[in-house]
C-alpha cells in the first residue's frame, strides 16, 4: 500500500514544487495561506488545499510577472469565484429536487 | 526533435531587446495564462510562450540558442545542431517554470544548470525533484463514511535525456475515511520517476554524481459523485423528502433512506413544505465528528385526480377557510 499524507512541511513544500523559502514567506505574509500550525518558520505545516494555493499564487506571481498585492488579489478571486461556482452547482441541483 | 523558433513563438525580431521581448511575454501570457483563459489550446500556447521567454530573456541561453538557429540544421529526422556544437550544460539561472512543462526541444538543451534545492552544504549532494502529476479521483458519498482502496490508472511524462516518453502507472490508494469534496491528498513518490533505475525514492541522476533525483509526488483532488438522493452541505446531507397533502396534514411515519440503511421518521402533523427535519449523526464522516441529514419536505400533489378525489378536493375547499395569500389584500 502507498504511502499518503494531507500535509506538508515547509521544506517538503520547497522541494515539492521547486520553490524558495522566501516566496512562500511572501505569501504567507499577505495573508493568502496560513499555516495549520508552526509557530516558527521550521515549524509550519500545510494543508494540501493551502499547499495548492501557494503553487497557485507563486506560478501566478512568477508567470504574470505581477507584484505581491496583486498576487494575493487574483487568488483571492480565484478561489471566490471557485467557491461560488460549487455553491451555485450545489443550489441548481437542490432546486430542481425541490421543483 | 523539432527546432523551436523562439522569436515567432513571441513575434519579435531576432534583434529585439530585451524590454521588448519581456513586452511581448507579458502580453502573450495574460492572454493565453491557462488560469486567464479557458479555450482549449490556451495553456499548450501559455507553455510554448514561456518556454520561449525562459530562454529569450536569459543572455548566455539567448547566445546559445542564435547559434543554434543560425548554424544547425532540419532534416526529415528532425533538428540538428551545429557540427561540433556542445551546449554549455549550465547556465546557473533557476528555471522560474518546471522543465517537464516544456518541450523536448528546451529540455535537451536548455534545461540544465538549475539551481539545486536550497542546498548551500556543498558535501551534501545536489536535489532536484521529478515532475509531481495531480488527478482527480471521484468517489461515492458511502466510501467517503467508511473509507475506500481506490486502484489508479496514469500516465505521467518522462523525459529520459533525448526525448519525452509516456509511462503508465499503476496503484492502490487507500482514501481515508471522512474525506471531503475538493480534499487534496498526497502520495509520496508516485509522481513522475526521477532519472534512473526505477524503483527508488532517492537515486542518482546519472549524468553527475553530486546531484540527485527525487520521484515526483501524486496528488489527488477528491470529488466526490453527485448522489441521486443527497446532497453535500459540508459534512451534513440534505435530503428532500416528498409529501402527500394528506400525510403533512395529517402527520405520518416514513421510512427514509440514509447512506447506511433505512430508519424510520416521524412527520408532525401540518408540517408546511420546506420544514426541515434534522436526524442527527446520519451524516458525513469528517476526521473529528460526524454530520447529520437534514430532510427538508416537498410537499406534492396527484399528477391527476379521478372524479371522486376531485369531489373530495371540492369539499375540502367548501369547508376550509384557509387562504395563503392574506398578505396580498393590503
Amino acid at each position: 500500500m502507498t504511502n499518503i499524507t494531507l500535509h506538508m512541511d515547509l521544506d517538503e513544500l520547497c522541494l515539492s514544487a521547486d520553490i524558495s523559502q522566501e516566496a512562500i514567506i511572501e505569501v504567507v505574509e499577505y495573508g493568502i495561506v496560513t499555516p495549520l500550525e508552526g509557530d516558527t518558520l521550521s515549524e509550519w505545516v500545510f494543508d494540501l488545499e493551502s499547499a495548492h494555493w501557494i503553487k497557485k499564487a507563486i506560478k501566478l506571481n512568477q508567470q504574470l510577472q505581477i507584484d505581491w498585492v496583486a498576487t494575493a488579489m487574483v487568488i483571492e478571486l480565484m478561489r471566490n469565484k471557485q467557491q461560488l461556482e460549487k455553491e451555485n452547482n450545489q443550489l441548481k441541483i437542490r432546486l430542481n429536487r425541490l421543483l | 526533435m523539432e527546432f523551436k523558433d523562439y522569436y515567432q513563438t513571441l513575434g519579435v525580431d531576432e534583434k529585439a531587446e530585451l524590454k521588448e521581448i519581456k513586452k511581448a511575454y507579458r502580453r502573450l501570457a495574460l492572454k493565453f495564462h491557462p488560469d486567464m483563459n479557458a479555450e482549449a489550446g490556451a495553456e499548450e500556447r501559455f507553455k510554448q510562450v514561456a518556454e520561449a521567454y525562459e530562454v529569450l530573456k536569459d543572455d548566455a541561453k539567448r547566445a546559445e540558442y542564435d547559434e543554434m538557429k543560425r548554424y544547425g540544421s532540419s532534416s526529415k529526422q528532425g533538428f540538428e545542431t551545429p557540427p561540433g556544437w556542445q551546449s554549455s550544460g549550465g547556465f546557473g539561472a533557476k528555471s522560474s517554470d518546471s522543465s517537464g512543462d516544456f518541450s523536448d526541444f528546451f529540455n535537451s538543451f536548455f534545461a540544465g544548470g538549475k539551481e539545486s534545492y536550497r542546498n548551500t552544504d556543498k558535501q551534501e549532494p545536489d536535489l532536484f525533484k521529478s515532475q509531481d502529476f495531480e488527478m482527480e479521483v471521484p468517489i461515492f458519498l458511502e466510501e467517503s463514511l467508511s473509507g475506500v482502496t481506490k486502484s489508479l490508472e496514469y500516465v505521467v511524462p518522462v523525459f529520459d535525456g533525448r526525448q519525452t516518453q509516456q509511462v503508465k502507472k499503476s496503484l492502490k490508494v487507500k482514501i481515508p475515511q471522512g474525506i471531503v469534496d475538493g480534499e487534496r491528498i498526497r502520495v509520496k513518490g508516485q509522481g513522475a520517476p526521477g532519472q534512473g533505475a526505477p524503483g527508488q525514492s532517492l537515486r542518482s541522476s546519472g549524468a553527475n554524481d553530486s546531484q540527485k533525483t527525487l520521484d515526483g509526488d501524486l496528488f489527488l483532488h477528491i470529488r466526490l459523485v453527485p448522489h441521486p438522493l443527497f446532497d453535500v452541505q459540508g459534512i451534513n446531507l440534505l435530503l428532500t423528502v416528498p409529501l402527500t397533502p394528506w400525510e403533512a396534514v395529517l402527520g405520518t411515519k416514513l421510512e427514509v433512506p440514509t447512506l447506511d440503511g433505512k430508519i424510520n421518521l416521524n412527520i408532525p402533523p401540518n408540517s408546511r413544505s420546506g420544514k426541515k427535519l434534522r436526524i442527527k449523526g446520519k451524516g458525513l464522516k469528517s476526521k473529528t465528528t460526524q454530520g447529520d441529514l437534514l430532510a427538508t419536505l416537498k410537499i406534492d400533489i396527484p399528477p391527476s385526480t379521478t372524479s371522486e378525489t376531485k369531489r373530495l378536493w371540492e369539499q375540502l375547499a367548501e369547508v376550509e377557510q384557509y387562504t395563503p395569500r392574506a398578505d396580498w389584500s393590503n
